[in-house]
């Protein structure tokens, strides 16, 4: 790729410069805001729910996964679920005593993930591995920061680590699918994929349900997190970007800080839990979080796990099962600003004929509601149709559909390159690299 | 001014036709009897269709999907660029020239040197009122994109410009301003944001 130099390129004399079939005029630079912004915005398409199999509902009484409610009420599988937990605090300690006393009743739900039969239900669906992955670190995926601020505990670090395999293997599959995608509607279409809001549903789908203000009783199966304050618009900058500045002017000044609590309206235990080694202090904590994103971090989070339990190979497989299986029009995504001077400017960089707009059909010229048919063509070959109520109308929609045509270009697998995460999932595998693109141009 | 010259003839020739009356009948049955149309050449069975149970393919009229990349977008060691299969191309006949541009096609000049930019600039400066952009595009012979590329107009007047169109549109009535904002929705979804 041939850059130049952006402050040469954007500075107002030499505009009129990028006109001119100059020697690497028009070749993306990625550092080029306009070439980025400009000409191509992306929208948010519907989106249509994939269709699936049939799943069961959330608490399926018939679908206890492999976890057998029967055997916990016998006195060898109490014990072993004592052992399998290991620290023992005093509510398992209550549970076990209320086990070993009263025999074959029933278990009261409470944050005991092997005894939550929506958790074994949920492990079952997803088809996790039952020897490799641990009901118990399921049961984690479910906990957001919002519910346990200790980051051991919650999902926070497991959703990190799944939000980054998402991205990298969405961005990754669309770029080598469709190498020619301007970069704004590769961002746009990875969150289409698997964005929030698409990850959201799918762990509704996943059958995943919600605890509604939770307390440290809760099914294990059931997600849990700290509701939004009702009102509360900016609910993750309570005290996120203030904290640290007024902390260190305060220092600065000799002052004594205020005690925490005030500062933040935390509740003491929010406080207690915060590291004060902390040079940041309480700049993490988010006391609510929306529906849509606890959701989200739920999912993400049980990529994450998947991915330390059984390993990359294994994670891609069930990636692809529930990801890359959705249906997606990415031409939807696509909005240009100037498509026609968009579409010059390709011809002009690729060193075709310049593009002209040419009157297919009509009908109804001088009536109410007259339709023009308009194809763009280079040369004789045409590029791209459109049709619209007025003959401009038609002609930006035909070179919107020939740029749609050049920018959703898919090489044949004959001459497609494989996905560079392939060799991480196995070293030994080839690597053959694909079609590769100059780039978006700058208008 | 003749008769013949080019815009009158569609009108001579309308009065001189007979008179046939080209939108309705005067009874339903007429009009019925008007708009009832032949079936396709597709659906109509001739002595080459199959005996047989058979499937008819007659698609509406569409455009041709984005996803058919036409040959010249496709990579050089693109298997399917030798296939013409893809190419949304027309049919064209032996002879037969392309429709008519919608436009003017024309040719690129360059014939501006970084003096006249120069001069451009300056001009534009000293009086914009004066020198827009169209007037400096006639006088330089270029395109009044072009002047605005090589030389914008001050914020001064371009704020001045500003409120000068709104206390315009002040003006405007009620149907006026609700017919030119819907104008501007339509034309925002031109560009694809509309999803046609």
């Amino acid at each position: 790729m041939i850059c130049l130099d952006q402050s040469v390129v954007t500075s107002p004399e030499n505009l009129h410069l990028l006109g001119k079939n100059r020697p690497s005029s028009g070749i993306l630079l990625l550092s080029s805001l306009s070439a980025l912004t400009l000409h191509a915005h992306a929208v948010m398409p519907k989106m249509v729910r994939p269709m699936m199999a049939y799943q069961p509902p959330v608490g399926d009484q018939t679908c206890f996964g492999y976890l057998v409610v029967t055997k916990v009420r016998d006195w060898s599988a109490a014990l072993n679920i004592k052992i399998r937990i290991g620290a023992v605090g005093e509510n398992e300690w209550c549970l076990f005593l209320v086990l070993m006393g009263a025999g074959p009743a029933p278990i009261s739900p409470c944050r005991q993930p092997l005894t939550s039969t929506r958790l074994a239900a949920l492990h079952a669906r997803l088809g996790l591995s039952k020897s490799k992955f641990p009901l118990e670190t399921l049961a984690k995926c479910l906990i957001d920061r919002t519910m346990d601020h200790n980051p051991a505990v919650n999902n926070s670090a497991l959703s990190n680590l799944g939000n980054n395999l998402i991205g990298y293997w969405t961005s990754e599959y669309l770029l080598t699918k469709y190498p020619r995608l301007p970069r704004a509607i590769l961002g746009q279409s990875v969150s289409s994929f698997a964005g929030n809001k698409v990850l959201h549903i799918l762990g509704r789908e996943w059958g995943i349900d919600h605890a509604f203000m939770p307390k440290a009783e809760a099914d294990a199966g059931l997600l849990q997190f700290g509701r939004v304050r009702p009102g509360e618009e900016n609910w993750m900058l309570n005290a996120v970007n203030k904290r640290p500045v007024n902390r260190l002017k305060l220092e600065a000044q000799g002052k004594e800080r205020q005690p925490l609590e005030e500062e933040m309206g935390l509740t003491t235990e929010e406080v207690e839990i915060a590291d004060p080694s902390d040079k940041k202090g309480l700049k993490k904590i988010v006391v609510g979080m929306p529906l849509e994103l606890a959701y989200a971090n739920a999912v993400k989070a049980v990529f994450g796990a998947i991915y330390l339990h059984e390993g990359q190979k294994a994670t891609y497989e069930f990636f692809k099962a529930h990801i890359l299986s959705r249906h997606f029009d990415l031409e939807k995504v696509f909005d240009f600003f100037t498509p026609t001077r968009t579409l010059s400017r390709i011809a002009a960089r690729e060193g075709f004929e310049p593009p002209i707009a040419r009157l297919l059909s009509e009908s109804g010229r001088n009536t109410r509601h007259p339709v023009f048919n308009v194809g763009v063509f280079s040369g004789d070959e045409l590029l791209g149709e459109g049709a619209g109520a007025s003959l401009n109308e038609a002609r930006i929609r035909a070179a919107v559909n020939a740029l749609k045509a050049w920018y959703l270009y898919s090489p044949p697998a004959s001459i497609r390159g494989d996905l560079p995460s392939k060799t991480e999932r196995d070293p030994s595998a080839e690597f053959r690299g694909g079609f590769l693109d100059k780039g978006d141009v700058v208008i | 001014m003749s008769l013949l010259t080019p815009h009158l003839r569609p009108a001579l020739r309308q009065a001189l036709a007979p008179f046939t009356p080209a939108r309705y009948e005067s009874t339903t049955r007429r009009m019925t009897k008007k708009l009832r149309l032949p079936p396709a050449a597709s659906f109509r069975l001739d002595a080459s269709s199959p005996a047989g149970t058979h499937i008819i393919y007659n698609p509406p009229p569409t455009a041709a999907s984005v996803k058919q990349t036409p040959a010249l977008f496709m990579a050089a060691n693109d298997p399917r660029r030798a296939l013409s299969l893809n190419t949304p191309s027309l049919p064209l006949a032996e002879g037969q020239e392309l429709p008519p541009p919608v436009r003017k096609p024309y040719e690129k000049k360059y014939h501006l040197k970084p003096e006249d930019f120069a001069k451009i600039r300056e001009l534009r400066k000293a009086d914009p009122v004066t020198n827009t952009r169209k007037a400096l595009a006639e006088q330089f012979g270029c395109s009044p994109f072009f002047i605005g590329m090589v030389a914008e107009a001050t914020k001064e007047h371009k704020i001045e410009m500003h409120f000068k169109q709104k206390k315009m549109m002040k003006r405007w009535g009620r149907i006026r301003t609700k017919a030119r904002a819907e104008k501007a929705k339509r034309k925002a979804g031109w560009g694809g944001a509309d999803g046609l």
